[in-house]
């Protein structure tokens, strides 16, 4: 299988750590200022990191727009993750009046019920609204497809370049995992029964105070509000997985 | 349901037999300090062992005015995929690009908050408050009652922190804030800094206890207690933790979000999972 050149945009923050992230796994990934609308049209696939806030980060894609929209809506792979998810929105509470790329209908709001903020740590995806967290428990390790586990609970296949292509990557199988979340801010999606509806949407939920919408993958865009470059093992095979499906 | 954290600690220097290769140590009471081993490796066993997050301080940066060692957080960083937080000699902004490129998740910043607490809100600012760890080390103060033998009061950390776990919450224990390794009192109150620095844009407090650290004797429980109370923001637990009883103490008494814990990994010859296994087994709710 021919490598697919993964273009990372970078706004600033920590993008060391999903690089590091990608290198690990064997892909082959570069770093683009976010004014490099040549590097955008080159690649396979673009990953967006999160890190900062809204408004600046769209401030930043500023020169970029257009090129980027239109590679997405060409059906170009297209990772957002955290701030980077939340920019697929329309708008966000955390910069009013700022325009978001408006590529799911929707918009970000920040937590209401939870007294302490951020939402810092590990929770779990869940494939289904209202479920219940408990049981959780020895349930990661088995739910994962296509990783191999040794004995120390170790994915064995995190150097495996030669990951076969699939059609369409599952977020759902991820369900009952614990991901590590850095946010106080989550997307509402728009009309969210009439999206389900379409067989193309994967959605994952997830219950800080507040119920929210922690991955959605729709066609080619997929946006995670977690941090799969810190989710140890299963955020790799959640980066793997995404970089192996065709869409 | 958010999992509480498991949190092991690298303390690292320059040692060895040269003197110019990083080491993990391990100190008690902020002295007698020994070596444990090599820092990426360690963090590497932590993270298979399915630590929750990995903290790497720098203890000598910022008393010998250097940087901590970029290359070495970079080796780490490559190793492991889960939060990484950087500590020790962070004065400047451009200090924290630095460990940021290097591959931290979120800057630990200790002395130079105090010094400037305007450094935290321009960092929070420019790389969000998630990033922004401001790091207290808190002393003891315990003022005495005249039954009490007066020899004792400060002198003998380890008097302090046994006639401390017997004192009840009142106006007679306060903490104070120390900077530069614990080398100066700056007679701070620590739940007045820890209000301050989260209205400043703090994100997470690791709050460490001086009079506890390495002695294996529990977290300090009343510090927790109060300072959960007072912040809204995370608060991380170090200092003291010796057996999984601490940390489970550390979670349901000090109400803490997260607990740090060194000597425990370090010197007791338990794992990651064999900690997390046993919380789990004591009903706390833990990334397994």
């Amino acid at each position: 299988m021919k490598k697919v050149k993964i273009a990372v945009i970078d706004c600033g923050g920590n993008t060391g750590s999903i690089v590091n992230a990608l290198e690990f796994i064997g892909a082959d990934a570069s770093l683009i200022l976010p004014t490099d609308r040549k590097a955008l049209k080159w690649c396979d696939k673009i990953i967006l990191p999160g890190q900062g806030r809204f408004g600046e980060v769209m401030r930043k894609l500023e020169p970029i727009r257009s090129t980027l929209l239109e590679e997405v809506r060409c059906g170009k792979p297209f990772l957002g993750i955290c701030v980077g998810y939340q920019i697929l929105f329309d708008k966000s509470e955390e910069s009013p009046g700022i325009k978001g790329l408006g590529l799911i209908k929707g918009s970000v709001v920040r937590f209401r019920k939870p007294a302490k903020l951020p939402h810092i740590g590990w929770n779990l995806l869940r494939s289904k609204r209202g479920m219940s967290d408990t049981k959780s428990h020895d349930v990661n390790k088995v739910c994962i497809k296509g990783t191999k586990y040794n004995e120390s609970g170790k994915d064995t296949s995190s150097k495996d370049t030669n990951i076969k292509e699939i059609d369409n990557c599952e977020l759902r199988i991820f369900q009952r995992a614990y991901v590590y979340f850095v946010h106080s801010y989550y997307p509402v999606i728009q009309d969210e029964p009439n999206l389900k509806e379409q067989t193309n949407v994967q959605i994952t939920w997830t219950t800080y105070g507040d119920e929210f919408a922690s991955a959605i993958k729709i066609g080619n865009i997929c946006g995670t509000q977690f941090h799969p470059e810190k989710s140890g093992e299963i955020g790799l095979s959640i980066i793997k997985n995404w970089i192996r499906c065709r869409k | 349901m958010l999992t509480k954290r498991i949190i092991p600690c690298l303390d690292v220097r320059w040692g060895g037999a040269d003197g110019k290769t990083s080491m993990v140590v391990k100190g008690i009471n902020f002295r007698s300090i020994h070596e444990v081993g090599n820092p990426v490796k360690m963090a590497r066993q932590y993270y298979e062992q399915g630590a929750d997050e990995l903290v790497f301080l720098d203890i000598d940066a910022t008393n010998d005015r250097r940087r901590a060692m970029i290359k070495v957080i970079s080796e780490v960083a490559k190793q492991i995929f889960i939060p990484f937080t950087v500590g020790g000699g962070i004065r400047t902004l451009d200090d924290i690009d630095a460990f940021l490129r290097a591959g931290a998740d979120k800057i630990s910043i200790n002395s130079a908050a105090v010094n400037n607490p305007s450094l935290i809100k321009i960092a929070a600012e420019r790389y969000g408050s998630q990033c922004i760890v401001i790091a207290i080390d808190a002393k003891r103060k315990i003022h005495l009652s005249k039954n009490a033998p007066t020899s004792c009061t400060d002198s003998s950390r380890t008097y302090a922190s046994k006639l401390g776990a017997k004192l009840t919450l009142d106006s007679s224990i306060s903490w104070t804030v120390s900077i530069n390794g614990g080398n100066k009192d700056t007679g701070i109150d620590v739940l007045g800094w820890a209000r301050k620095a989260q209205r400043l844009g703090a994100g997470e407090l690791l709050v460490t206890s001086m009079d506890k650290d390495g002695t294996s004797t529990g977290y300090d429980l009343e510090l927790l207690k109060l300072l959960t109370k007072e912040v809204s923001v995370p608060v991380i637990a170090s200092g003291g933790a010796g057996s999984v009883d601490d940390i489970a103490q550390a979670f349901i008494t000090g109400n803490a979000d997260a607990a740090l814990a060194a000597s425990i990994f370090h010197l007791e010859n338990m794992t990651v999972w064999d900690v997390k296994n046993e919380l789990i087994r004591k009903r706390i709710c833990i990334n397994q």
